[in-house]
């Protein structure tokens, strides 16, 4: 601002100091100002049109994303049939599922229905084996998502997106089934904990938790017949 | 719907969790329980209370006080080392606070019942670690080692030594100060206090005066403490006792000297002389007949001899300049009960034997003189009167008073009114009881001769009486004939079988002593009576014919008594027929005697009734 608009603006401010600005000034300082606000409507009247864009596209995607959504819950819960981890829920009172791993072990056993047990065994092999292969797994879970989900093509966002979520739905899996396993395993446990003898005369608690953690793992893996998820 | 696959997805993952931490926890309880197993067998390691005790001894000092404290010590320790325990397997398996581990009841019983035997152990660790570490300087003066009853003076002086000590001592440490640093220490004293005094015994010394000696024994004495306490260890060096130098010297000092004058009475060689120990026996035999007085005087005179020859020669070994003193010092002590026992000994020992010999020759000499027909054995006593005193049933008492005996009142007088030496009246005894012994043995060989006599008298007798009567004394005749026939042959040899035989031999006990008389009479009557007996077995049934078919006259009734009167001493024996006496016998009342009456009695009562001869 030059001098003179300065002094023309102190005088409209000051009031006695305004008598002595020139008209000159008070236009040159009026349009300056009108100036000034009209560039603030005119960015945010983009701003606003930016963000409606924006929001339309969003909406596109999220319609793809529910449907994207959906299909991996459904591979989700067919992966968890395969595994069997489903034979051995129970129905709460409720109507939920619930999983109790006390009720499939007996005095240090497992104790499953032949077809839990056929199911669960199946199970635990067919996951040692996708798991045992971590990229084509995730391809297969791509592949089967995208044929439930039925979308075309993604973008390149959506594809980062379906990975980062098939990548996690994997992983869930994976500690679901690998949960479910420790969980017996975990019932286990405890008959070598009261019978003690059996782990030898390791000194050190670690390496007595370790043993315990091995064998139970491998009791479980005698009694179901397949490599469990390590 | 995604809501509740997230709650299904948690709750089958969480047995990931569930399975770490069941491991883990199994893991703990484990570890845990194997801890509390180790401690029951083993309780706390070694050393847990035993550096507590030795940190603090003030508060553990009695025994009492220890256990109560130890107890509290060892439960706090317990706890302390399972909780450090627990909290390092928490750590250890990142189970933090939410794992607990309890001591059971059982447990905890079973760790409170090692804490007695812990205890023990851990006490006698302190006790001795803290016993190694005990200093002691402390001693006792020589003075008050001497003055101070000896229990005073180890409680004092362990007293000094717990004082003297940093730190309290405990309880059981007392006996071991008394035991092993006090009592060596006594010991010592007492050792060296000996010593010392043996020391004076043995030191060399060449003074002889007791003023002398004395004050070289004492020198030698601070010398060789002196040098002594540079030899040994600090703890075995003493000082002079007091009572070395006030008492100890004084009596050794005594001691040597006496002892020097009692191997000079052991060196005196005195000679016993015959003639000498005769000349003074003859000269008072009164005093010197009984053995033991004699002994007594001659023990005197040897005795003062001796006594005499010891002190000379230990005045000639002293220096001139000591003598006078030595001399007094002795004779004060002369009479003293240890030089009467040395000399006492010394006569005894060397001069009395010698003595004894002396007198017993001076007195066999003396009997030889006064009864010549014992020595030679030329005496022997009568025949009677051998065969009374032999009859008699304590015979041996009356040849031992054979003085007493009627008819050796000569021999008895043989010494005349003088008094004889004992071995010398010995000497006669003896011989007297020999002869009355070789009479003995002549008596019986007589009465052995007598009854072998009796077959071959027998069969002569048989033979005569077919021809003509034989009256009683013809076969004493022959009996007697017979007898001394084979006694002359026999009775030298019998008498004297070692070929000692006296020069007056041909003599002795030539006739038949009045018993073997007897005897032969006795015999002669029994071998009338068996022939007689013969005589009558034959004659029998003509005697019993005679005696049924009897006249008046020859049935009447006979009566016979038996009498005996005693008297005080002699018995007087009758058979009496009727009114009159047919057989009257005196004997004296002994047993021998009045039985030999009775048997006669009871022959001549039965020829009476058989009306024999």
């Amino acid at each position: 601002m030059t001098q003179s608009g300065k002094k023309a603006l102190m005088k409209i401010a000051c009031g006695e100091k305004a008598a002595r600005a020139s008209v000159d000034d008070l236009q040159s300082l009026l349009l300056q100002i009108v100036f000034a606000l009209l560039m603030i409507f005119i960015i945010a009247y983009f701003i606003f049109v930016e963000e409606t864009k924006k929001e339309r596209a969003e909406q596109v995607l999220d319609l793809n994303r529910q449907k994207l959504v959906l299909a991996l819950e459904k591979t989700v819960e067919n992966h968890r049939i395969k595994y069997g981890l489903n034979a051995l829920m129970t129905q709460g009172t409720d109507g939920s599922r619930i999983f109790d791993a006390s009720s499939h072990v007996h005095g240090g056993a497992l104790s499953l229905a032949p077809a839990a047990a056929k199911a669960f065994s199946a199970g635990s092999a067919a996951a040692f084996q996708d798991y045992s292969d971590a990229e084509k797994l995730h391809e297969s879970w791509v592949k089967e998502v995208m044929e439930a989900a039925a979308v075309g093509e993604l973008g390149e966002e959506e594809k980062a997106w379906l990975n980062d979520a098939v990548a996690e739905r994997i992983e869930m899996v994976r500690l679901d089934t690998r949960g479910v396993q420790r969980a017996l395993a975990a019932r286990l446990q405890e008959s070598l904990i009261e019978s003690s003898s059996s782990l030898g005369t390791i000194e050190d608690a670690n390496a007595l938790a370790e043993a315990i953690k091995l064998k139970s793992l491998e009791m479980i893996k005698k009694e179901i017949g397949a490599e469990v998820l390590p | 719907m995604i809501f509740l696959c997230l709650i299904l997805s948690s709750m089958l993952s969480a047995g990931n969790a569930e399975f770490d931490r069941t491991a883990s926890e199994g893991a703990a309880r484990i570890t845990m329980g194997r801890f509390v197993r180790s401690l029951r067998l083993s309780g706390l390691p070694s050393g847990v209370l035993s550096s507590e005790m030795l940190k603090n001894p003030e508060s553990f000092s009695s025994r009492t006080a220890a256990v109560e404290r130890c107890n509290s010590i060892y439960l706090s320790k317990t706890a302390e080392a399972f909780s450090n325990k627990l909290e390092n397997v928490r750590r250890t398996l990142s189970l933090g606070s939410s794992f607990e581990y309890a001591l059971s009841e059982a447990d905890m019983k079973s760790l409170l019942d090692k804490f007695p035997a812990a205890f023990e152990r851990e006490r006698r660790e302190a006790v001795d670690q803290q016993a190694k570490n005990l200093v002691s300087a402390t001693r006792p003066t020589e003075k008050e080692f001497e003055e101070k009853p000896t229990e005073q003076l180890k409680r004092e002086m362990a007293e000094r030594i717990v004082k003297a000590q940093k730190q309290a001592v405990f309880e059981e440490n007392l006996q071991y100060i008394s035991e092993k640093i006090v009592a060596p220490v006594l010991r010592s004293a007492e050792d060296e206090l000996k010593r010392q005094r043996e020391y004076l015994m043995r030191a060399r010394s060449d003074a002889s005066s007791p003023t002398g000696l004395k004050s070289e024994l004492e020198e030698r004495l601070k010398a060789n403490v002196s040098e002594r306490s540079r030899d040994v260890p600090a703890e075995e060096a003493w000082g002079v006792f007091p009572s070395v130098l006030k008492d100890a010297l004084p009596k050794a000092v005594e001691r040597r000297i006496v002892n020097k004058m009692k191997a000079r009475m052991n060196d005196v060689k005195l000679n016993v002389d015959v003639a000498e120990v005769a000349k003074i026996i003859s000269g008072d035999i009164a005093s010197h007949a009984k053995y033991s007085a004699s002994e007594k005087k001659f023990a005197f005179i040897y005795s003062c001899a001796v006594l005499t020859n010891a002190l000379e020669a230990t005045l000639r070994e002293a220096r001139e300049s000591e003598r006078a003193e030595l001399e007094d010092f002795l004779l004060r002590r002369m009479g003293s009960e240890d030089v009467i026992k040395a000399l006492e000994k010394v006569v005894r020992r060397e001069i009395m034997p010698k003595w004894k010999v002396a007198r017993a020759e001076i007195a066999s000499t003396a009997a030889k003189k006064i009864w010549p027909s014992l020595d030679d054995g030329t005496w022997y006593p009568e025949a009677y009167l051998a065969d009374e005193v032999l009859s008699r049933s304590d015979y041996i008492k009356s040849i031992r008073a054979w003085r007493e005996i009627k008819g050796l009142e000569s021999l008895a007088r043989s010494s005349g009114d003088k008094k004889v030496m004992e071995e010398s009246l010995k000497f006669a005894d003896e011989r007297v009881k020999a002869a009355f012994e070789l009479a003995r043995s002549a008596i019986s060989a007589q009465n052995k001769t007598v009854d072998s006599t009796h077959e071959s008298v027998l069969s002569e007798v048989k033979a005569k009486k077919a021809v003509s009567p034989v009256t009683l004394n013809e076969v004493i005749s022959m009996i007697t004939d017979a007898t001394e026939k084979m006694w002359s042959k026999e009775r030298v040899a019998k008498l004297w079988s070692d070929g000692g035989a006296p020069k007056n031999a041909a003599e002795q006990h030539v006739a038949l002593f009045p018993s073997v008389k007897n005897r032969i009479e006795l015999l002669a009557r029994k071998i009338l009576e068996e022939i007689k007996k013969e005589e009558l077995s034959q004659a029998k049934s003509e005697t019993e014919e005679k005696i049924e078919g009897s006249s008046d006259a020859e049935n009447e009734t006979m009566e016979f008594k038996i009498s005996v009167i005693k008297t005080s001493n002699q018995v007087e024996v009758k058979l009496l027929k009727g009114e009159s006496t047919v057989l009257d016998k005196q004997v004296e009342l002994k047993y021998l005697p009045f039985e030999n009456a009775m048997k006669e009695v009871s022959r001549k009562l039965g020829r009476e009734i058989l009306s024999l001869p």
